[in-house]
C-alpha cells in the first residue's frame, strides 16, 4: 500500500507503507485513522528535509523495530555510525539540524540517534568555551558558580 | 585553531548565516534534544558540558548521574569510620548522591578501576547516605560487590547487609542485579536470599559471582524458582483483587517517562513518578553464575532437586568456573555432580543460549601469560592442584540434548568436565541450530580431538566461532573460512595456519568483526605450499610504499645508528641502519632472522596476508597471534609470524580504518612500532577529532616543533577527506627490544601515544 505525505510546502511524496511506518508517528495516524487515500500533512518538516527523511526509512525499511529498552539503558550506548549513515548524515550544518527537528517530530528513534552522535562528535573533546562558540550559547553562570561547577567536576572526576 | 569545515560553517557563516545560527541555537535548546546528543559524550566532554550554561549543565548532569559508580573502598570505609569528620568533598559526595539517586538509572557499588583501587583512594563516602530509605524509581541496574578488607566487622558487615537490600527494596524498577559475593566478610550478611527476596518484579537478569560449589546449585534455582513463583501469585492476586475498569499502566510506559523535563533556564528537573506496577512482572530472563575459587568452608546450603518442582523461565544459563575441591569429594560419587547440572537444566526448558565454560578466556592476557595454549595448560595444571575435574557421566550429553533441545548458543570453552565424547554428541546434535560455538581449549589438556561430520552447510547458522587452542580444528577454521558466510565472529588462537593456506581464495566469511588467527610465515616461501600468483608484489615496487615517505622527519634521525659504507647500498636507509645494529650486537642466528625484519624472500605472502585481510571491511576487532618467545627465537623454525611493516603490507590494512576499533597483535616481532609504522598507524588508522587540541604535542622535546606543526595540520587536512577512521586501542606493540632498538622501540610508541591521546596503546612490560 502506497502513503501519501505531504510536506510543509505542500509537496506530496508517495511512499510504501513499510517505509511511512518507520515513522512511530505516521504509524500511529495510520492505525488511528485506517487505511486512506487522503494525504498524510506533515506541518513541521519541508520537502527538503522529508525527501532526506524518507531516502533513510527507505535504506533501513527491512531494519527490525527499535527496542525502546536497549535504546535507553546508558551502560548499552554505543557512539557507532554505520558506513552507510555516516554518509547520509555529511549534510549541511542547517540540514543536519533539521533532520534531527524532524527525527524527533516523525518519532524515528534511529534516525534522531544518528543525528544526535553525528553532533556529539563536533562536540567531543572540546572546552566549554569553544563549544558555547559553536553553538552561538551565552554562558548565564556568574564566576561563583562556573568556579563551584569546576570545583565538583574535580571532585566528581577523582571520585 | 584548525576547525572542521561544519565548525566553520557556524562560526565564520555564509551568506544565510543568521537563519542558521537561529535554526542551531533553537535546535540545541531543546532539553529533550540536547539530552539525546549528550548520552553520547564521554565523562570528560561531559563534564566540559556542565559548565557551557545552565540548561547544559542541567542536562549534561543528568546524563552523568544516570550511571553511577560509588568505589567499594569508600563504602568499606566509612563503614569502618563513620563518626570520622568529612571535608568539603566528601560532604558533596554524599549531598550529591543523595540528590541524584532519584535520577540514577545504573549504580555500581564497589567497583574495580584504575581509580578504585582497594584502599588507595582518600575519598570516603558516609555511609549513612546509603542508609535513608532513598527510593530509587528510576534504578534500571544494581551492581554490587566486591568489597575486600579483612578489618571489616559483622556488624559493620549487617549495616551493608541492611543498605542494599533497602536499595533493591527501593528500586522498584531494577531489571539487572550483578551481585559479587564480598570476600572476607560474613558472607551471610546480605544473604542472597534476602536480596532476592527485596528485588521487585521487573528482574530480567541476575549475575551472582560468589564462592558457589556445585552443591549449590540447587539453592540458586530454588531462590529463582521461588521469586518467579511469588511474583506469579503476587500478580494473580492483584488481578483479581482489581476491579474491573481500574486504570492500569501500560508496561511499555517506562522508558518514554524517563526523559527528564527542564525549563528554559534548566534551572528545574521533573522526573514523572513511576508506580510499582504489578501487571509488569517479567520471568527472569538470564542467570549467570560464576564462581570463584574457594578454599574455605561451603557458606551456602545444599538444597536437593527433588524438594522443589518449580521450572526457570531463563532463555541463558551461565555456569562457569565451578570448582570441585578435593576435600569436598570425599565420599562423594562424581556421578552426582552430572545430576546435579542436570536438575538445573531440566528446570529450563526454554534455554537457548548455555555457557557452561570457563572464563579463563576473559582474562586471558597475552602480554603477561604469553602464547594462548601455554597460558592455558599452565592454567589448568595450577588449578589441578588444588580442585579436581571429575568427567561427567557417559549419557550427561544425551540428558542435556534433551533437557535443553532449544539451544543456539552452547559454550563450553576451557571445559574439563566435558570428556571428547561428550562433545562430540554435543556438536552432532546441536551444530545444525547453533548460531554460537565456543570450543576453544577442548581437547588441548587431554591431547584428543573432538570429531564434526564435514558437511558443507555445517556453518549455515554460525555467527560465532572459537575454535582456539583446538589444534586438532584447523580444518574446521578452513571450511569456516569457505563457507561461513555468516560468521562475525572468528576466533582460533595458537592454531599456527600457514600463509599460502589463507590466501588465494576469496573468504566467505566477509562480514567478520572479530578476527583472531595465529598466522604462520614460512621463511623459506619455496618450501611451503604453493602461493597464489595473484598480483605477486615485492616490496620495492610496492605501490603504496613507493607513495610514502616522511616529509615531516617526525622522529629524531639521530637516535639511529648510522649506517656503513659497507652496507647494501640499495637497501633502504632504514634497513641499513638496522643491518647494522644486528651486526653490531647480535649473532648469526639473530642476523638471518633480522635481515628478514622489514624485506625478504617471504614479503609478497606477507602482503597477500595484508590484501587478504584488508578485504573484512566490517572488521572491528583483529587479533594477530605470532610464536611464542620460545618458538619466536627457536632456530630450527621454519615459520616466523607476520611483521605488519610498510615493506610487509601495513598499508594495505587501510581499508579496515573504517571500522577497526582494536588491533591487537601479540607475540609478533616489533616491528610494527618502527618509527615509519607508527607514523603510519597515526596518519591512516588513528581518528584525530581535534587534533589542534592536543596540547601535549607542545611538551614533546625530543621533535622539532616546527615539523609537528606542520605533521599535525597535515592530519587535519587528511581527516577532512576521508572518512573516520575508527581506531581506539592498539595493543602488543612489543617494546621487549629484542634487537637492542629498545629506546627507539619506546621512543616511538611514546610518539604515537602523544600524537594520538585518545588511542589506548598497551604494550608489554619486560
Amino acid at each position: 500500500m502506497t502513503i501519501t505525505l505531504t510536506s510543509l510546502d505542500n509537496v506530496e511524496f508517495k511512499v510504501d507503507k513499510d517505509v511511512a511506518e518507520r515513522s512511530i508517528l505516521i504509524k500511529n495516524m495510520i492505525d488511528d485513522i485506517g487505511e486512506t487515500d487522503a494525504p498524510i500533512p506533515l506541518p513541521n518538516v519541508s520537502s527538503a528535509v522529508l525527501t532526506k527523511v524518507i531516502e533513510y526509512c527507505e535504506h533501513h525499511r527491512h531494519d527490525p523495530p527499535q527496542v525502546q529498552d536497549e535504546s535507553d539503558d546508558p551502560r548499552k550506548r554505543s557512539n557507532d555510525i554505520e558506513e552507510w549513515d555516516m554518509k547520509f548524515m555529511q549534510v549541511d550544518q542547517e540540514m543536519l539540524f533539521e533532520i534531527i527537528l524532524a527525527a524527533n517530530y516523525l518519532d524515528i528513534k534511529p534516525l534522531l540517534d544518528v543525528g544526535c552522535k553525528t553532533v556529539a562528535n563536533i562536540i567531543k573533546g572540546k572546552t566549554p568555551e569553544e563549544i558555547r562558540k559553536v553553538f552561538n550559547i551565552v554562558n548565564d553562570f556568574t564566576p561563583e558558580e562556573e568556579a563551584q561547577i569546576k570545583k565538583e567536576n574535580e571532585w566528581a572526576e577523582d571520585r | 585553531m584548525t576547525t572542521s569545515p561544519m565548525e566553520n560553517e557556524i562560526s565564520h557563516g555564509s551568506s544565510d548565516e543568521k537563519r542558521r545560527q537561529g535554526i542551531d541555537v533553537k535546535t540545541m535548546r531543546m532539553p529533550e534534544i540536547l539530552t539525546n546528543v549528550l548520552q553520547f559524550l564521554d565523562y570528560p566532554t561531559l563534564y566540559s558540558c556542565r559548565t557551557v550554561s545552565r540548561l547544559w549543565n542541567s542536562c549534561s548532569t543528568y546524563v552523568l548521574t544516570q550511571d553511577y559508580v560509588i568505589g567499594c573502598q569508600d563504602i568499606a570505609k566509612a563503614l569502618l569510620h563513620e563518626d570520622y569528620e568529612l571535608s568539603d568533598k566528601q560532604q558533596w559526595a554524599i549531598d550529591h548522591f543523595q540528590q541524584c539517586s532519584p535520577k540514577i538509572r545504573s549504580l555500581t557499588l564497589g567497583h574495580f578501576g584504575s581509580k578504585h583501587k582497594f584502599f588507595h583512594n582518600s575519598d570516603k563516602l558516609n555511609y549513612t547516605s546509603l542508609r535513608p530509605a532513598l527510593f530509587m524509581k528510576n534504578l534500571l541496574s544494581l551492581s554490587v560487590g566486591p568489597i575486600a578488607d579483612i578489618r571489616i566487622t559483622p556488624e559493620s558487615s549487617l549495616l551493608l547487609g541492611e543498605a542494599i537490600c533497602s536499595l533493591v527494596r527501593n528500586s522498584p524498577k531494577l531489571e539487572e542485579l550483578t551481585y559479587k559475593d564480598f570476600y572476607f566478610t560474613d558472607l551471610t550478611n546480605p544473604s542472597l536470599e534476602q536480596i532476592v527476596e527485596n528485588v521487585g518484579p521487573c528482574l530480567r537478569k541476575v549475575i551472582l559471582e560468589g564462592p558457589f560449589l556445585f552443591g549449590n546449585l540447587g539453592y540458586l534455582t530454588k531462590l529463582f524458582c521461588d521469586r518467579d513463583q511469588r511474583w506469579q501469585q503476587q500478580q494473580l492476586q492483584d488481578q483479581q483483587s482489581q476491579t474491573p475498569g481500574s486504570p492500569t499502566v501500560p508496561t511499555n510506559s517506562l522508558a518514554a517517562t524517563l526523559v527528564p523535563t527542564f525549563d528554559e533556564k534548566g534551572q528545574s528537573s521533573t522526573i514523572p513518578e513511576l508506580s510499582w506496577d504489578r501487571t509488569a512482572v517479567h520471568p527472569l530472563e538470564e542467570l549467570v553464575i560464576h564462581c570463584m575459587n574457594v578454599s574455605g568452608p561451603n557458606v551456602y546450603p545444599d538444597i536437593d532437586f527433588d524438594s522443589f518442582q518449580a521450572q526457570l523461565p531463563i532463555r541463558s544459563l551461565t555456569l562457569s568456573d565451578f570448582c570441585v575441591p578435593y576435600s569436598s569429594m570425599a565420599g562423594e560419587s562424581p556421578l552426582s555432580i552430572s545430576s546435579l547440572i542436570l536438575g538445573i537444566l531440566r528446570r529450563c526448558p526454554a534455554l537457548e543460549e548455555l555457557n557452561f565454560g570457563t572464563s579463563f578466556l576473559s582474562t586471558y592476557d597475552s602480554f603477561t601469560d604469553g602464547d594462548f595454549s601455554e597460558a592455558l595448560t599452565k592454567h589448568v595444571n595450577q588449578m589441578s592442584d588444588f580442585y579436581d575435574t571429575p568427567k561427567l557421566d557417559d549419557d550427561f550429553a544425551t540428558e542435556l540434548i534433551k533437557a535443553c533441545p532449544n539451544l543456539q548458543k552452547l559454550d563450553i570453552g576451557g571445559n574439563e568436565f566435558l570428556t571428547i565424547d561428550h562433545v562430540d554428541e554435543l556438536l552432532s546434535n546441536y551444530m545444525h541450530q547453533l548460531a554460537s560455538l565456543s570450543v576453544w581449549g577442548i581437547g588441548l589438556i587431554d591431547e584428543e580431538s573432538f570429531g564434526l561430520e564435514l558437511q558443507p552447510d555445517i556453518f549455515y547458522n554460525l555467527t560465532e566461532l572459537d575454535l582456539s587452542g583446538s589444534l586438532e580444528q584447523k580444518h574446521l577454521i578452513y571450511l569456516a573460512l569457505k563457507s561461513a558466510r555468516n560468521l562475525k565472529r572468528l576466533w582460533a588462537l595458537s592454531i599456527p595456519l600457514e600463509a599460502s593456506t589463507i590466501v588465494g581464495y576469496d573468504w566467505a566469511c566477509t562480514e567478520l568483526e572479530s578476527l583472531a588467527l595465529h598466522i604462520a610465515i614460512p621463511l623459506d616461501p619455496s618450501s611451503s605450499e604453493s602461493v597464489p600468483e595473484n598480483d605477486n608484489q615485492d616490496t620495492d615496487h610496492c605501490p603504496l610504499v613507493e607513495q610514502y615517505n616522511d616529509p615531516y622527519g617526525i622522529m629524531d634521525e639521530d637516535i639511529y645508528t648510522s649506517s656503513s659504507a659497507e652496507d647494501d647500498k640499495d637497501s633502504k636507509p632504514d634497513a641499513d641502519q638496522d643491518n647494522h645494529m644486528c651486526r653490531s650486537y647480535f649473532g648469526p642466528r639473530f642476523r638471518k632472522r633480522f635481515q628478514h625484519q622489514r624485506s625478504s624472500s617471504n614479503t609478497p605472502i606477507q602482503i597477500e596476508v595484508c590484501k587478504q585481510l584488508a578485504k573484512l571491511t566490517h572488521l572491528r576487532e583483529l587479533k594477530l597471534e605470532g610464536p611464542s618467545q620460545g618458538g619466536l627465537w627457536d632456530s630450527e623454525s621454519e615459520v616466523e609470524c607476520m611483521k605488519l611493516t610498510m615493506e610487509t603490507g601495513l598499508p594495505y590494512l587501510e581499508p579496515l580504518k573504517r571500522t577497526l576499533e582494536k588491533l591487537d597483535v601479540c607475540q609478533l616481532e616489533e616491528q610494527i612500532s618502527g618509527r615509519r609504522e607508527t607514523e603510519w598507524i597515526a596518519r591512516h588508522f588513528y581518528h584525530h577529532r581535534h587534533p589542534q587540541l592536543h596540547p601535549r604535542l607542545k611538551v614533546f622535546t625530543r621533535t622539532d616543533p616546527i615539523q609537528r606543526e606542520a605533521f599535525r595540520d597535515e592530519l587535519v587536512d587528511v581527516y577532512k577527506k576521508s572518512p573516520m577512521p575508527s581506531l581506539r586501542e592498539l595493543r602488543g606493540i612489543s617494546l621487549s627490544g629484542e634487537h637492542g632498538h629498545y629506546s627507539e622501540l619506546h621512543m616511538n610508541a611514546e610518539w604515537l601515544q602523544t600524537v594520538c591521546p585518545t588511542l589506548s596503546i598497551q604494550f608489554p612490560t619486560y
